[in-house]
């Protein structure tokens, strides 16, 4: 199982999070657009990178291919560094509103 | 159907570190109604039509990727609703219509940090093409003074030596040291602008 001590940018959490349902690239961009309101916008450069080294390190897989449009979806391995991301992102934001707001 | 319309050819040169300024140019253009439809050597063919209705990016594919590669990309692009207007070395000339959408976020410091260390590499790598020409020439004109000493055809080989030499070291100081280190500087900028603190 992968381990990250690392943060994950904001555009690979939406990216992985957008593809927990099976998107094609850009599906991905419109998806990231409408979570965020707006605020994140993917480039293709951004993205096709992006999703080359999710591949790589296996946090997500192309679909077997249908037409010209290529589907990819998240894997467990790239299932598991988002909840631990979320369990790093809730841990910040508890003692962020604890320590701030008592 | 839409008439072929008017064609402005327009000669302009910039170097690869004014890519900036170079985009802004092409997307002034289209604002005022000219939009690229073709690339050449500081060469630039621009078609009459609405204005505003385009914008463009610059962008670039290493030439030496496999066509596999540069396809998948390509159909991404696509996919996307880009177009390739224009193909000149390892860069692409992006077209869009500015109803989709920007391509990037205004400040998106690392789509502009991967741009410009993608530049910086092309920089390098095209530096490298250039140099290993030039050591190939002074080799090449070595040898006559090997197989023909003292002979007309050896002063003339000695003579483009001297002439590559100084016009190595010119072209090197003059240019391609400026433009290293102009992106280089962009690099290091873009790299505080991220607010990793490491």
């Amino acid at each position: 199982m992968y381990t990250t001590t690392n943060a994950l940018t904001e555009a690979v959490f939406y990216i992985l999070l957008a593809l927990v349902e099976p998107k094609h690239g850009y599906g991905i961009m419109q998806q990231t657009a409408l979570l965020s309101r707006g605020r994140l916008t993917l480039s293709a450069g951004t993205l096709y990178g992006a999703l080359a080294t999710l591949q790589e390190k296996g946090w997500i897989e192309p679909l077997p291919e249908e037409g010209r449009k290529k589907e990819y979806r998240i894997t467990q391995a790239g299932r598991s560094v988002l909840e631990q991301e979320l369990a790093r992102l809730n841990e910040l934001v508890e003692n962020g509103n604890r320590i701030l707001n008592h | 159907m839409k008439q072929m319309g008017e064609i402005r050819k327009v000669w302009r040169f910039f170097t690869i570190a004014d890519y900036e300024r170079e985009e802004q140019w092409i997307n002034e253009m289209a604002r005022e109604g000219w939009n690229l439809t073709a690339v050449g050597f500081c060469r630039y063919i621009f078609r009459r039509g609405t204005p505003g209705e385009y914008i463009y990016k610059l962008d670039i594919v290493e030439r030496t990727e496999s066509d596999e590669v540069r396809e998948s990309y390509f159909n991404f692009l696509t996919e996307c609703n880009i177009r390739i207007v224009g193909e000149f070395k390892d860069w692409l000339f992006l077209q869009r219509r500015a109803a989709d959408g920007p391509f990037d976020m205004k400040d998106d410091t690392y789509a502009k940090l991967r741009t410009v260390n993608k530049i910086y590499s092309f920089s390098v790598r095209t530096l490298c093409r250039l140099l290993r020409i030039f050591l190939m020439l002074i080799f090449l004109c070595s040898l006559a003074d090997w197989f023909a000493p003292h002979s007309e055809f050896s002063e003339v080989c000695s003579g483009i030596m001297t002439g590559i030499g100084v016009g190595g070291i010119l072209a090197l100081n003059l240019f391609w040291v400026p433009i290293l280190r102009k992106l280089r500087r962009q690099v290091n900028k873009l790299i505080d602008e991220t607010g990793v603190i490491i």
